[in-house]
């Protein structure tokens, strides 16, 4: 029971993150971000531009 | 804007392209750096950080190389828009560093100036200067600062040389950060550009000394590897050679990494109990994300291949024997290394698309890089072959098998060539893109460039393994788990799954291509990753464990001939591999590209799959 | 008439002047003198327009003036070529190279010599 209930929150982990990075335009889930009081990532260059959610790197050292 | 902010200052390096500007930008920040792509576009964005010691806290954005800040391609577009500050997401840069190759001076000067026109704080670093001195070109850095009106640095980046000297004049020369405005520049006329060159050879004739023999060297060994004839000898040697030690020098460290995954998964069915959280490890986890993290030795080796010709300058000149062979169908001669890559994995076939700057050309090649017949479909032809095609020679020496073989091979190349050739004539109708590339003189490579090249990759599959493909696997393993089955059911659980009921359901369109409903049902968790296919057909047939012997003699006791060859088919093209359409999403930063690939290889598949049923059954097969 | 060897011989010979050629149409070995870029090549349509061309090839140093000569040649019909363009090398196909003019150094060519 407790086996089906972490392999769900598993599934939906995954089926999440694939909706946020993937799925979702870049402009949507800048403006998410600003909606929801997410850190604007300090990404370099690019914060001075308006922050992250401009860059669709995921390869961002500064982002963890 | 935070405090921390305020110090920081933005700084571009721009240069030709082969000026050493990479391994200045690797002199500089060292391994703080960071590779994407600028937000949709396909073309590369290098940025890192260093601090002066001055403490200012400075981000380099390394921009492609150019001769001209007029654009042609988008890469080239970047460069420029990026120094005129007209990037809307990229700061203008406070202070530009021109990269220029000092035993080649004559089209950096020309760039030089007419970067001067935007009205940036410019410093010109004179790069490759050891090997300038070594050749006996005499420069004199006193008189090209004061004629060019800017500071002038030497530094040698592969052994950071004059770095310092390069800092002191960044120190100086930096303007209050956020100072920068939009840069004025006005694209030049042809006339323009003469009567720039007609500076710099002013400038050059009375800075610059050159020796009455230029670089011996290269001449020599262009003259072999230029050779049409040897040349070309050469280029297949060197193919070879990777192709070889892609399969051949990988193979220990993929059975170990193989091995790994192995123990992982028998690690977990000794901890858990059994249960769906096992079953998400063993069969999601590790034969899902593990059948591709095998391919990350392959990745490294072609990497190290790649960097070593670039650093070496033999990419141009392979370009240069490949233009007339890959060109006519209008691919660009940098294609083939992409390509090759794609017969081990299309994933990092995809990823060295980055040796191609133009973006068209890289599209091109990323859209039928998975037409080449991947490893991981060899699992899938060697069980059908195996099972279906009688093991004979024909003509005394030629094995059947083989042959069969070899043709779904040839099949995939010479359907990559007929699909690029459509693309160019249909889709990019415009003027096809010419074909101008120095050839850079021939230097040693530096090892910690190409190695740092090298890790730079692997972290980048590292990344997109444990992220997008992960997460894909964890998809498609609860798509075949979930609902389990019944109890007292006898079929084999994926029957009941989501898995199973869209194979149902897809099966009637693949009736006419002679697939039964097992074979739609292996094609799903077989989107994983194309051999997963093998141990799903094991599943649905209820043959344990996958073992190809046994699920050989099953298959040719269930399936027609007919069946098995439009199997095959169908193989050589369809797109049978989430991995590939994440990675080709994230290169070109957006659905379309994903989605047209889908398309067509999906209707390649269906249409050569049809083919080959109807001629095999009416054949008798 | 240019010496032999010195167009190659599939080549319409239709030179306004005897030693000046379409780089496009030199033989590998010749060696000269840019007198002129951006000329009429008659182009494909599928080429990209004249105007453009001329900037690109000023652009990567092809000017009037600069001292070249036809390096190397790729083993389908001889295209592309490698030139050496004063003291740099730049590959390019014949069709782009058309544009080139080059006023052929008189009597120092051999036909098949990369010698120097």
């Amino acid at each position: 029971m407790i086996q089906a209930l972490v392999t769900y929150l598993i599934v939906a982990l995954a089926a999440a993150w694939i909706f946020w990075s993937m799925i979702l335009p870049v402009r949507l889930r800048a403006a998410l971000r600003r909606r929801l009081g997410l850190r604007m990532v300090v990404c370099g260059m690019l914060d001075r531009a308006g922050g992250c959610g401009g860059c669709d790197c995921q390869d961002c050292p500064l982002r963890r | 804007m935070s405090e921390a902010l305020a110090q920081q200052l933005c700084i571009a390096l721009i240069g030709n392209p082969n000026c050493g500007k990479t391994a200045l930008f690797n002199a500089l920040t060292g391994s703080r750096q960071k590779v994407a792509n600028y937000p949709g576009v396909t073309v590369e964005r290098k940025e890192g950080i260093f601090e002066t010691p001055g403490g200012r806290r400075i981000h380099v954005l390394d921009l492609p190389g150019t001769y001209s800040l007029r654009a042609r391609s988008p890469d080239e577009a970047i460069t420029r828009d990026t120094v005129l500050g007209q990037l809307a997401t990229e700061a203008a840069p406070d202070l530009v560093v021109c990269v220029a190759d000092a035993t080649n001076l004559r089209l950096t000067l020309r760039l030089v100036l007419e970067l001067k026109k935007v009205g940036r704080p410019i410093v010109l670093a004179l790069n490759m200067f050891d090997i300038a001195e070594r050749r006996g070109i005499g420069i004199d850095m006193d008189a090209l600062s004061r004629d060019l009106g800017i500071p002038v640095v030497s530094t040698v980046a592969v052994r950071r040389n004059g770095i310092a000297a390069l800092l002191r004049q960044i120190d100086r020369l930096a303007p209050e950060s956020g100072s920068n405005g939009p840069g004025g520049w006005r694209e030049p006329s042809a006339e323009q550009v003469r009567s720039a060159h007609g500076d710099a050879q002013r400038i050059l004739d009375a800075c610059v000394t050159v020796p009455g023999h230029p670089d011996i060297w290269t001449r020599r060994l262009d003259r072999v590897v230029l050779h049409p004839v040897a040349g070309i000898l050469i280029l297949l040697a060197v193919l070879f050679l990777i192709f070889q030690a892609v399969f051949v020098w990988a193979a220990p460290a993929m059975e170990l990494i193989a091995t790994a995954f192995d123990a992982l998964a028998v690690a977990a069915q000794a901890w858990l109990p059994q249960g769906m959280l096992r079953s998400l490890l063993t069969d999601g986890f590790v034969s899902g994300v593990g059948s591709v993290l095998v391919f990350l030795p392959q990745i490294m080796i072609l990497f190290f291949f790649i960097n070593l010709m670039e650093d070496f300058g033999y990419m141009a000149r392979a370009a240069f024997l490949m233009d007339r062979v890959i060109g006519g169908v209008g691919l660009h001669g940098r294609a083939f290394i992409p390509l090759l890559s794609s017969f081990a994995c299309a994933v990092p076939g995809i990823m060295a698309t980055r040796v191609i700057n133009n973006r068209r050309d890289r599209l091109a090649t990323i859209m039928v890089a998975p037409l080449m017949t991947c490893s991981a479909r060899i699992p899938v032809y060697t069980l059908l072959i195996a099972a279906f095609v009688p093991h004979r020679s024909i003509a005394g020496f030629v094995n059947l098998q083989g042959l069969v073989m070899f043709g779904l091979y040839a099949a995939g190349i010479v359907s990559a060539f007929a699909v690029t050739f459509v693309f160019r004539k249909r889709v990019w109708r415009g003027a096809s893109e010419p074909f101008i590339m120095e050839l850079p003189a021939y230097k040693l490579p530096d090892p910690r460039n190409v190695l740092m090249g090298v890790l730079l990759r692997a972290r980048i599959f590292l990344r997109r393994a444990g992220t997008v493909i992960l997460a894909m696997m964890i998809l498609i393993w609860f798509l075949s788990t979930v609902p389990g089955a019944p109890p007292g059911a006898t079929d084999p659980a994926i029957n009941y799954s989501f898995a199973g009921m869209i194979g149902h359901a897809v099966q009637p369109v693949l009736a006419p291509i002679g697939f039964n409903w097992q074979i739609a049902i292996a094609l799903i968790p077989g989107m994983a990753a194309r051999e997963v296919a093998v141990a799903a057909l094991g599943t649905v047939y209820a043959v344990g464990g996958g073992k190809a012997g046994a699920l050989g003699n099953t298959l040719a006791a269930h399936w027609s001939l007919a069946t098995a060859l439009a199997l095959l088919a169908w193989y050589v093209f369809a797109p049978q591999c989430a991995a590939t359409l994440g990675v080709v999403k994230r290169e070109t930063n957006s659905w379309r590209w994903p989605a047209i690939m889908f398309v067509y290889m999906m209707v390649l598949a269906y249409t050569a799959a049809f083919i080959v049923y109807n001629v095999t059954t009416a054949l008798g097969g | 008439m240019p010496p032999a060897g010195l167009v190659r011989s599939d080549a319409p010979g239709d030179e306004p002047c005897a030693d000046i050629v379409q780089l496009g149409r030199g033989a590998r070995g010749i060696r000269g003198t840019v007198v002129q870029v951006g000329a009429e090549t008659g182009a494909l349509p599928d080429c990209v327009a004249a105007a453009e061309l001329e900037r690109l090839l000023l652009e990567i140093g092809f000017v009037e003036g600069a001292a070249i000569e036809i390096l190397h040649e790729g083993f389908i019909r001889g295209d592309p070529i490698a030139v050496r363009l004063d003291d740099m090398r730049v590959a390019l196909r014949r069709r782009e190279a058309d544009a080139i003019l080059v006023r052929v150094a008189g009597g120092s060519t051999h036909a098949a010599g990369s010698e120097s």
